[in-house]
């Protein structure tokens, strides 16, 4: 048997083992509503899951606001909620999700330990902030810790590293974890052609990673930042924005490709599908593998709460669809992976996997889910394996306590 | 280039030639000023226009600075005369962003990422109304949640139906929870929210514990009211984050997004109008050093060319003024070609036409004067015949009238003799009348002779005297021994142009003359000998005679003049030797003393075919 055979029948079996009883399927054909991001809710995987699974999908993505404010405040708006680890603790607060249980999840013991444990191996650093693991299990009190239990709060599913991104044509190409540093971002030759992302939960980790590695300041806790840190950090920042250092902020994966490849940003904070797409217009944008460390962030998948019934069983195929390999190798494509990679192995070419997983240098050119090349033969992701840079995480993305203190200041600093 | 001109362009031509390049070099100077203050008015309109439209931009930047401070103001507040300034001032940067005087000049695309993150922001704002009406309601529902729970509590103290104390504490714990509610929306300190569900959780925990004891449904009441205060109060601190992440992430972004651009917009403005600036003193900078070069150089270069044009038009009417001048004047002036068939090379033919002309007649000229001259010769010559005609018939007419009357006296007598019957006395008369006509025939004779002269046997040719003489000395040897005349010829007499046969009569006069007249008792010598000049041949007859007195000198080449009328001879000799040297061109005249001899002069003009050996 070849792979594509191996490929074709373990889709059909999976498919057929995994999702032939929808319990209290009254409704042959349930329609569940998922509201999320852009970065997950792809039309493609909205197809597939439809084709796979026989049931109805409706996604609902939007920004990153928009959607924890819908589904804090209104939890009968969505079936599943996909968004990030920082947006948990609003969520749960908010008690707008439910439990899930990990016995129905199949794929479960597939899961590796970066979820559960917090450390992708024992050498890794678990990273500042709000790790995923520290969130996952929903505790006997009713909170969400790292006690395990059989409840979690969220499925783990597409995770990545994230740092910063630079245009190799203007700038020199840095040695990964030994040259490559989040100081870059406020490094005064880059003057006016800086970017962060526009996201007090994410940007300002970006610029506190930055500030750090300057040694402007320290910080006790960079994932859980105290008033007088947010002040003094933003008080650093002010001074390099009045300065004329940042070109601005950026909302979207796609502004933050136009930023650089309209020339008007050199180096910003990246997720690695803009990377990807300015790599497939021919700009050379590196995703730096700093010697920081990175900063993560970890996908998650929420039940509502108000999900029951045969869609609530939905939900459930939907999450255990997640993990059954096609779409962990549809977003390997973009740069992200999955809480269980081997099971998306066989989905992907040996090429892919080596690349995008294993870190080596790709021995063929490597199409992205936009069927444009992403990857050229000879290229060589940055940061190297999968284990290697998940073993350097310098912090999570995170809603802090003073999360509402740095909105303002965030407004501060962007109108400065 | 003149000649150029004067070759290939006629003079109607270059006169419009000139008119062109003088209109052309002034319409070069009436161009460059133009466009010069062409450009410098464009350059100080678009300066207008950037001043207006970096008004208009700056306006835009107060207005969505002022914009974002009221939103915060909305947020931070319960002012909605907030939201309404921020509704007003929005619509004003709209249209400040619409105006169609900037949008013209936005030559970088600044405004329409101005415009859609306006648009957005607006939209963003709206949201957050939205929200922020949500949270205020939700607050009013806090409130009254709380009212409803604190009213519950108030009720079980009033009905004793659980320890006061306990339901103190417990309304206690409630008034902690809504006090860090409160604490959390007004400081926004997260903290507050956590200690508020943990008090939350403490008292519905409580809650349990006394339903279990008491069943009282008030408790279940209570903590049903605590639970739903629980859900506004989440939902309110979510809406809250929400609205709060809206206008300080989204429309700050935004904002900034707005203001960026703005400031971008100032930037090329800016240069646009440091460019408007730098090109008017430019434009002013390179007129006034440009245009007095270029003028001066068009002077310059104008009058070359009207020097030129005007020396290729005056020239040659310079050159025909002289050339009339000259022509006027007689002289045999060069006419400068001119080629082109235009008026100048009309009056060129004209010229030519003149100096043909005057040409013409001066030669015309010259021969009405050689005609006058020799009308005036002849006329001379005529009146001199005419005198000397007069003179010859008054001699002739005189001096044959003479032997005539002498002839007839005589005639008289033998008549008379005859009457007397004297014959044989008559007879001797007869003597005297023969005489007189004898001499009569002779003066006849002799004139005839002298009027023979140029018109019979002219012909001349080269006569070597030397030779003529010898042969002469030979034919007159008997005469001139009977008279005892020596004759000496010099060697080397020239060759003279001249009809020999009255050369000869010349000599043959001369040696009359010289037998009557220039006897010397010792022996009469006759020398003939020559004399050069530059343009005649003189020969001398010199005799060792008496001597010619002075007075006689003329008179003796009168006709039938005499120096004694004793002797023999008509007196007609010298006139025709007078006359034969007028018809050889030359001349005779006689030097001579009294007692010293004459010597008669021959003065022939020499010709070609002279020569002296």
């Amino acid at each position: 048997m070849n792979r594509r055979e191996f490929l074709q029948k373990s889709t059909a079996a999976a498919t057929a083992l995994s999702f032939p009883n929808i319990i209290h399927a009254y409704n042959k054909k349930p329609t569940i509503k998922v509201v999320g991001t852009h970065v997950t809710l792809q039309e493609k995987i909205r197809q597939k899951a439809e084709q796979d699974l026989g049931i109805n999908i409706e996604f609902y993505p939007g920004g990153s606001a928009e959607v924890i404010l819908k589904a804090a405040t209104d939890p009968s708006s969505f079936d599943l909620y996909e968004q990030w680890s920082n947006s948990i603790k609003i969520l749960w607060q908010a008690d707008a999700i439910a439990p899930i249980e990990i016995s129905r999840l199949k794929f479960w013991q597939e899961i590796n330990s970066l979820t559960k444990e917090g450390k992708i191996s024992p050498d890794a650093s678990i990273g500042h902030g709000d790790a995923p693991y520290k969130l996952l299990y929903v505790q006997k009190d009713g909170s969400i810790g790292s006690n395990k239990t059989e409840h979690i709060s969220f499925l783990p599913y597409v995770h990545n590293a994230d740092s910063f991104g630079y245009n190799s044509n203007i700038i020199e190409k840095g040695i990964p974890y030994e040259t490559e540093s989040w100081g870059w971002l406020l490094n005064e030759k880059y003057r006016g052609k800086v970017a962060l992302v526009n996201a007090p939960t994410i940007g300002i980790f970006d610029a506190a990673l930055a500030v750090q590695a300057l040694g402007l300041m320290e910080f006790k806790d960079i994932g859980n930042m105290s008033r007088d840190e947010v002040d003094k950090l933003f008080s650093i920042l002010i001074k390099y924005k009045k300065k004329g250092h940042f070109r601005g902020v950026w909302s979207s994966v796609p502004h933050s490709v136009d930023f650089m490849s309209s020339g008007e940003v050199d180096i910003q904070s990246m997720f690695s599908p803009g990377v990807s797409s300015l790599n497939g217009q021919g700009i050379p944008c590196i995703y730096a593998a700093p010697k920081e460390g990175y900063r993560a962030w970890h996908g998650v998948m929420c039940l509502s709460k108000n999900s029951s019934g045969e869609r609530k069983d939905a939900a459930y195929e939907f999450m255990n669809w997640w993990l059954s390999g096609w779409a962990g190798a549809f977003i390997a494509r973009q740069g992200y992976y999955i809480s269980n990679p081997e099971r998306s192995k066989p989905f992907m070419s040996n090429s892919e996997w080596d690349y995008w997983y294993e870190g080596k240098i790709a021995t063929e050119d490597l199409r992205g889910t936009d069927g444009k090349i992403s990857v050229r033969q000879g290229d060589m992701r940055r940061g190297g394996s999968y284990i290697k840079r998940f073993e350097n995480i310098a912090v999570w993305n995170s809603v802090m306590d003073t999360y509402e203190y740095t909105l303002s200041k965030w407004n501060e600093f962007l109108l400065a | 280039m003149e000649e150029f001109l004067k070759n290939h362009i006629k003079l109607k031509h270059r006169i419009y030639l000139s008119y062109a390049i003088s209109s052309l070099f002034l319409l070069a100077v009436i161009v460059i000023s133009f466009f010069a203050f062409k450009s410098t008015s464009n350059d100080f309109v678009n300066f207008l226009k950037i001043s207006t439209n970096s008004q208009i931009n700056f306006e835009i930047i107060k207005n969505v600075e002022r914009i974002q401070n009221q939103v915060l103001l909305y947020t931070s507040s319960d002012l909605s005369s907030s939201a309404d300034k921020v509704d007003l001032l929005h619509e004003e940067v709209l249209n400040l962003i619409q105006n169609s005087t900037i949008v013209q000049e936005d030559r970088s695309g600044r405004l329409t990422p101005m415009l859609n993150n306006l648009k957005e922001y607006y939209k963003t704002f709206e949201e957050l109304k939205k929200q922020k009406k949500l949270r205020d309601s939700l607050l009013r529902q806090i409130r009254e949640s709380a009212n409803i729970i604190e009213h519950s509590f108030h009720s079980f103290n009033r009905k004793k139906v659980v320890n006061k104390l306990i339901i103190s504490k417990l309304l206690n714990d409630f008034l902690q929870i809504e006090k860090n509610a409160f604490r959390y929306f007004d400081t926004l300190d997260g903290n507050y929210v956590k200690n508020a569900k943990k008090s939350i959780k403490n008292i519905n925990e409580q809650l349990a514990l006394l339903q279990l004891k008491e069943k009282n449904p008030l408790f279940e009441e209570i903590s049903s009211s605590i639970l739903q205060y629980e859900k506004i109060f989440l939902e309110a601190v979510q809406r809250t984050r929400g609205y709060l992440y809206l206008v300080n992430v989204v429309m700050a972004a935004q904002a900034y997004e707005i203001l960026y651009n703005a400031d971008k917009l100032n930037d090329n403005l800016l240069n646009s109008s440091n460019q408007s600036k730098k090109n008017i003193m430019n434009v002013i900078k390179n007129t006034t050093e440009f245009l007095p070069l270029v003028g001066l150089t068009f002077l310059v270069l104008l009058a070359i060319f009207s020097y030129i044009i005007l020396k290729s038009i005056t020239s040659p009417i310079t050159s025909l003024t002289e050339t009339f001048n000259g022509l006027a004047q007689d002289e045999n002036i060069k006419i400068k070609e001119y080629k082109l068939n235009d008026e100048l090379g009309d009056l060129t033919k004209a010229a030519t036409v003149f100096k043909n002309t005057n040409a013409t007649t001066k030669e015309l000229l010259k021969k009405s004067q050689t005609l006058t001259g020799e009308l005036e010769t002849k006329q001379m010559e005529l009146e001199r015949s005419n005198d000397e005609l007069e003179q010859f018939v008054y001699t002739v007419s005189h001096d044959l009238k003479s032997p005539l009357v002498t002839s007839m006296g005589f005639i008289g007598i033998i008549k008379k003799l005859a009457g007397e019957g004297k014959l044989e006395e008559a007879i001797s008369k007869l003597d005297k009348v023969v005489k007189s006509n004898d001499r009569m025939n002779q003066l006849i004779g002799d004139l005839l002779d002298l009027s023979r002269v140029g018109r019979i046997d002219f012909e001349k040719k080269s006569i070597d005297m030397s030779l003529l003489l010898e042969n002469f000395k030979q034919t007159q040897k008997i005469t001139l021994r009977e008279n005892d005349i020596t004759l000496k010829i010099e060697q080397n007499l020239p060759t003279i142009y001249a009809n020999e046969s009255r050369v000869l009569q010349i000599f043959e006069n001369l040696i009359s003359n010289a037998i009557k007249y220039a006897k010397n008792p010792n022996g009469t010598i006759l020398e003939i000998g020559s004399k050069d000049e530059a343009n005649n041949h003189l020969i001398f007859c010199k005799d060792n005679g008496p001597g010619i007195s002075k007075e006689y000198h003329k008179k003796i080449f009168a006709l039938f003049y005499r120096l004694d009328n004793s002797m023999e001879g008509t007196g007609i000799g010298l006139a025709i030797i007078q006359k034969v040297m007028k018809f050889h061109g030359g001349y005779v005249w006689v030097e001579s003393q009294e007692g010293k001899g004459a010597t008669f002069w021959l003065r022939f003009p020499k010709g070609k075919k002279d020569e002296r050996k």
